[in-house]
C-alpha cells in the first residue's frame, strides 16, 4: 500500500470530505455503525444509564456540527478522535445536566449515574473503550477473511495465533478439520498471514493516511493502550 | 453486529499479542526488494507479459528475482510467475543459467517437485518463468509454526527421497535444498522447488564453466562440505547431505551444527535414525548414502516396527510350547522361588527372599518375550527392552509413575509371576511341613 498516491480509506474519505460531502457522510456513518459498539460501552462506563440516547444526541451532534470537518487530519486516527469528540460532548452534556439541576429544570435523568454501571474490572473508562475497540477491530478482520476461512477452521486454528502448539494441539486440531499434521501447519501458517493483512486493512480503514508506518503506529498505540 | 465472542472474551494481553502480530509487516504482499535493491514491478504491469497471462499480486521477493501469483485465463490456471531481477538478467552467466533452470525444470515430472509450465524472455530481456502454484507454505515457514513430531517427519522424508531419487535419475542435482526451498501444500504434501541452482551432470557438458570453478552456490547450513569449499566435484550425494541436515532438523528442531547430538536424544525419536541420519551428514561423500533411494528405504525400516534387538532374541521356541511363552519365565520364577522357600527360609527369612525376589525377576526380564510372534509393536515388554536407555525394572518404574499403559501392563505380568512365587513357594513349604510330620 505504501507509495501508492493518496489511498482512500474510510477515515480518509471523512477528513478529505469535511464532512459536507455525501460520500464524507456516508464513510463517517459506516464507521460509526461499525465502532459505535465500544462507543456505546464507553458511555456507559462512564456512568451514563441511557447510553442509547446519549449515543444517539452525540451521533446528532456530530453530524450537525459538522465535526468531522475540524477533525485532527495530523493525526487522522477515527479512534482517538472518536473518543476525544465523545469525552467532549459527554462533559458539555454533564455540565449541561448540573446546570439545569441548578437552575430548576426538568429530571437529571442523563447524568452519570455514580458508578452504578461502571465496570468494576476497569478502572480506567478509556480503557475499557480501547479493549471493546481491538476486540471489534479483531471482529472485523476475521470478517474480511470471509468465505477464505470458514468458522470451524477459524475456531478451530484462532489458538495458533497468538502462539505454536505442541504436536498434540495440531493433532487434535487436524482431527477436527480432517486434516494431518503438517497441513494443519500450512493451514496455520495461512491463517497468520491472512489475519495479519485483514487487521492491517481494518486498521488502515480507520486512518487518514493508512501508509505502512502509520498503520504500524497506530498499532502500537491500540497495544499500549490495551496494556497500560 | 454483536462483538464476536471468541475476540470479546479475551484479555487485554491477548489482544495486544494479537494485534502485535499484524505490526511486524513482512507480510510478502506489501513491498519486497532484492538483496541488491530491485523493487519488483506492480503486478497489474506484467499482466500480458506472455499471452492470456493475469498477474495478481506479489508472493515474495527472493535472491534471484520476485513470485507473483498469477492465472493463465485461456486454461483458468492459477500458476506462479517468478520475474527475474534485471540485474541477474543483465549477467550472460546468469541468463545462462536461468535458461538452464528452465530445460532442467521442465524435464522434471515427479509428484513432489513443482513442474515447469513456461519460460522465455520479453522484449525488454526481462527473464520469466510460469510455474504450477503451491497453495501452501514453505517447510521453512510451516517449522517456525511449531516443530514435526518424530511420526510426522518420517512421514515426509520419504517423499522428499523419491523426488531427489528420480531427480538425481534423470542427471539433475539440487544443489540448494533447504526448507525455503520445499513447498507444502494445502493437504500438507511436500514439492521441490527452485532446481535453479541444479548442474546438469548429463547432456550438458559446458555447464559447470557457467557457475565457475570456486563459486559456491547454496545455503551453508545446508552445504555438503565439498560445496563450502568450491570443490568442482559435486555430485548427488551433495543433495543427500542437505537431506541428511534438513532430516535431523526435522527431527530434533535443531541444525546438525558443531558436535550436535544423535537424533535420538529428543525424546520420541528412535535410536536406529542415529546411524541413518548421521550416514547422511559424512564429511566425506564416499561414506554417505549414496543413492537417494537408499536413504529412503533405511528411514522406513527405522520407522518400521521395532526388532528384537539380537541380544535378547528369544531362542525359537517348539511349536507345541510357544503359546505357553509367556507362562515360562513366571513358571520358572515360582519354581525357583518354591524351591528356595524350602531350602533358604531358615536362614535367610523374608527379606531374604524378597532380595531374590528382585533379582531373579531383573533377571527374568529379557526372557520375557513377546505374547505373540505376530503382537504389534506395541506389546509392552517388547517395546521397553527396545530402549535399554530407560533399563529395565527402572523404566518401568518411572514408566509407571507416569501412568502410561505399558509398563502398567508389564506391571501386571510381573505380579503375576511374584504371586506364582509366594503361592508355589507356600504350597512347597507347607508340603515340607506335612512330609516332615509325617515322617515324624
Amino acid at each position: 500500500m505504501e507509495g501508492s498516491p493518496l489511498p482512500v480509506t474510510r477515515w480518509s474519505q471523512v477528513v478529505l470530505a469535511g464532512g459536507d460531502d455525501a460520500a464524507g457522510r456516508s464513510a463517517l456513518e459506516w464507521l460509526f455503525r461499525m465502532y459505535g459498539e465500544p462507543l456505546r460501552m464507553h458511555v456507559r462506563r462512564a456512568g451514563w444509564r441511557d447510553d442509547e440516547e446519549v449515543l444517539q444526541d452525540f451521533w446528532v451532534t456530530l453530524l450537525e456540527r459538522r465535526a468531522m470537518g475540524t477533525a485532527d487530519a495530523a493525526r487522522g486516527r477515527f479512534r482517538s478522535w472518536l473518543l476525544t469528540c465523545l469525552d467532549h460532548f459527554l462533559a458539555d452534556r454533564a455540565a449541561a445536566a448540573a446546570a439545569g439541576k441548578r437552575g430548576g429544570g426538568r429530571a437529571t435523568a442523563g447524568l452519570p449515574a455514580e458508578d452504578l454501571f461502571a465496570d468494576p474490572d476497569a478502572t480506567d473508562p478509556a480503557q475499557s473503550f480501547d479493549r471493546a475497540w481491538a476486540s471489534r477491530l479483531l471482529t472485523r478482520a476475521r470478517e474480511r477473511l470471509g468465505g477464505e476461512i470458514d468458522d470451524l477452521r477459524f475456531r478451530t486454528l484462532s489458538p495458533f495465533l497468538l502462539a505454536n502448539g505442541d504436536a498434540i494441539a495440531y493433532r487434535t486440531a487436524g482431527a477436527a478439520l480432517g486434516l494431518g499434521e503438517g497441513a494443519v501447519k500450512v493451514a496455520v501458517h495461512r491463517l497468520r498471514l491472512a489475519f495479519r493483512q485483514a487487521v492491517r486493512a481494518e486498521i488502515a480503514d480507520t486512518l487518514a493516511d493508512p501508509s505502512t508506518s502509520a498503520i504500524d503506529a497506530e498499532l502500537a498505540d491500540l497495544c499500549a493502550a490495551l496494556t497500560r | 453486529m454483536q462483538p464476536d465472542p471468541v475476540f470479546d472474551a479475551l484479555a487485554p494481553d491477548a489482544l495486544s499479542g494479537l494485534l502485535s502480530s499484524a505490526v511486524d509487516a513482512k507480510a510478502p504482499t506489501v513491498t519486497g526488494t532484492t538483496p541488491d535493491g530491485w523493487v519488483p514491478p506492480d503486478p497489474a504491469t506484467l499482466t500480458g507479459l506472455t499471452p492470456h497471462l493475469v498477474v495478481e499480486s506479489l508472493l515474495g521477493v527472493g535472491g534471484m528475482g520476485a513470485v507473483y501469483r498469477a492465472r493463465q485465463e485461456h486454461l483458468d490456471r492459477p500458476v506462479a510467475l517468478k520475474l527475474m531481477a534485471p540485474a541477474l538478467a543483465a549477467d550472460p552467466a546468469f541468463t545462462a543459467r536461468f535458461q538452464r533452470e528452465a530445460r532442467v525444470l521442465a524435464r522434471l515430472d515427479h509428484p513432489h517437485i513443482v513442474r515447469l509450465h513456461d519460460a522465455g524472455s520479453d522484449d525488454t530481456g526481462r527473464l520469466w518463468l510460469i510455474m504450477e502454484l503451491v497453495e501452501g507454505a514453505s517447510l521453512r515457514q510451516v517449522l517456525d509454526t511449531g516443530r514435526f513430531s518424530a511420526a510426522e517427519a518420517l512421514g515426509l522424508l520419504p517423499d522428499l527421497c523419491a523426488a531427489l531419487a528420480y531427480a538425481h535419475g534423470q542427471g539433475v542435482v539440487h544443489r540448494d535444498l533447504k526448507p525455503e526451498n520445499i513447498l507444502v501444500d494445502a493437504a500438507g504434501r511436500l514439492r521441490i522447488a527452485d532446481f535453479g541452482l541444479a548442474k546438469l551432470m548429463a547432456g550438458e557438458p559446458g555447464s559447470q564453466a557457467l557457475t565457475g570453478t570456486g563459486q559456491v552456490l547454496g545455503t551453508a547450513a545446508y552445504m555438503a562440505p565439498e560445496q563450502v569449499i568450491g570443490s568442482p566435484d559435486i555430485d548427488h550425494r551433495a543433495d543427500l547431505y542437505a537431506l541428511g541436515v534438513l532430516a535431523y532438523e526435522l527431527l530434533t528442531g535443531h541444525l546438525p551444527l558443531g558436535r550436535f547430538e544423535p537424533p535420538s536424544r529428543q525424546p520420541g525419536v528412535d535410536v536406529r535414525l542415529d546411524s541413518v541420519i548421521l550416514r547422511a551428514l559424512e564429511r566425506d561423500p564416499g561414506r554417505r548414502w549414496q543413492q537417494a533411494t537408499d536413504f529412503g528405504v533405511a528411514l522406513g525400516q527405522a520407522k518400521a516396527p521395532t526388532p528384537l534387538p539380537p541380544s535378547t532374541e528369544l531362542a525359537p521356541l517348539p511349536a507345541l510350547l510357544t503359546p505357553f511363552a509367556p507362562l515360562i519365565p513366571a513358571l520358572c520364577a515360582a519354581l525357583g522361588g518354591a524351591l528356595v522357600t524350602l531350602l533358604a527360609h531358615d536362614h535367610i527369612g523374608w527379606a531374604g527372599q524378597c532380595l531374590i525376589l528382585l533379582l531373579v525377576l531383573f533377571l527374568l526380564t529379557p526372557l520375557m518375550g513377546p505374547l505373540d510372534p505376530e503382537e504389534p509393536p506395541q506389546e509392552p515388554l517388547r517395546q521397553l527392552r527396545c530402549r535399554p536407555e530407560q533399563g529395565q525394572w527402572l523404566g518401568l518404574a518411572t514408566g509407571l509413575a507416569a501412568c502410561t499403559p505399558m509398563p502398567v501392563w508389564a506391571w501386571r505380568l510381573a505380579f503375576v509371576i511374584a504371586c506364582g512365587w509366594w503361592g508355589l513357594g507356600f504350597v512347597a513349604y507347607v508340603a515340607g511341613w506335612l512330609s516332615l510330620r509325617r515322617h515324624s
